[in-house]
């Protein structure tokens, strides 16, 4: 499981229209949940339990908020880019990778993750997904 | 006897489970030893801690979870042979895929490796990341890569 196979148009957000962290990660998982019918309340908490053990702000303005939660089937990416930089713990953050996976699916979760690590990666691709002004253009960068 | 020791190396993925039914009914048909080897991704773990999108107790807790997963494919891949009346010597091991399978090959004198399903090409990037691509590209004995089909599954269940 990579990004590219995982990657879903309908689960694009961009812009993000929040201006702080908890905000953002209540846009992307209503996103979620409007196109998935998965529950709301239970995933916010569960995402904020993991970003209470410590920061997914990873650099160069990347988060990958994560968390493992019986309250979704299967691994679900979803990709949020803000047009200006959010404070995030310490860190200022534009892309947000959140990754939403079943309690029993840690090897996809893992190897999804490993992907979107990989992606990350690259200044070209962070530059091109950060300057993306449309999902389509979210969506083309990550399958090219 | 073209071959005498092959070993089919599986993931979590269905694929794997068809590779492993070929290669459990390629080696009743061979008379050759089936090896069956799954990699516990340790490396991918210890990579996500390094670049902090794990904390420590994540990085126990995953590892744990994949444990369990590997154990879960080699037990179901058990009992499959076990349909065919075939012993098979099944490996869980810990770490990087492609140079666990290289080792494996070396010290168990394997002469032919079988792959699950190797991905369409979607992206250049993801190709040459993915451990099934350097599997395949780096081993050092031939490759039979299995290709999904409802006729393996039919092969498989027949005379059980």
């Amino acid at each position: 499981m990579n990004i590219v196979d995982t990657v879903e148009k309908d689960l694009i957000v961009v812009p993000v229209k929040s201006s702080d962290k908890e905000g953002v990660l209540n846009e992307l998982v209503e996103r979620l949940c409007e196109v998935k019918h998965f529950s709301k309340p239970g995933i916010v908490e569960a995402v904020l339990e993991r970003e209470a053990l410590g920061s997914t702000a990873i650099g160069n303005g990347v988060a990958v908020p994560h968390c493992k939660t019986d309250l979704v089937t299967g691994v679900n990416l979803v990709i949020g880019i803000s047009q200006r930089m959010i404070a995030y713990d310490n860190n200022e953050v534009r892309i947000f990778f959140l990754v939403v996976a079943n309690e029993n699916e840690s090897t996809s979760h893992v190897k999804l993750l490993s992907s979107i690590a990989r992606f990350c990666s690259s200044a070209v691709l962070r530059n091109l997904l950060a300057s993306s002004k449309t999902p389509e253009e979210v969506y083309l960068t990550i399958n090219n | 006897m073209l071959f005498k020791n092959i070993l089919v190396y599986v993931d979590n993925s269905e694929s794997a489970i068809e590779a492993a039914m070929y290669a459990i009914i390629l080696a009743q048909e061979t008379g050759a030893n089936l090896s069956v080897l799954y990699v516990v991704d340790t490396k991918s773990v210890s990579d996500l801690y390094k670049a902090h999108i794990f904390v420590d107790i994540e990085r126990v807790d995953y590892e744990r979870d994949l444990e369990k997963d590997a154990d879960k494919y080699i037990r179901h891949i058990r009992k499959m042979a076990l349909k065919k009346s075939l012993n098979i010597v099944t490996e869980i091991i810990k770490g990087n895929a492609p140079v666990e399978v290289d080792k494996f090959i070396k010290a168990n004198s394997i002469d032919l490796l079988v792959l699950p399903k190797v991905s369409n090409i979607r992206s250049r990037r993801e190709e040459l990341t993915s451990d099934l691509d350097r599997i395949l590209r780096t081993s050092k004995v031939p490759v039979l890569v299995v290709r999904a089909d409802e006729e393996i599954w039919d092969r498989f269940d027949e005379g059980i």
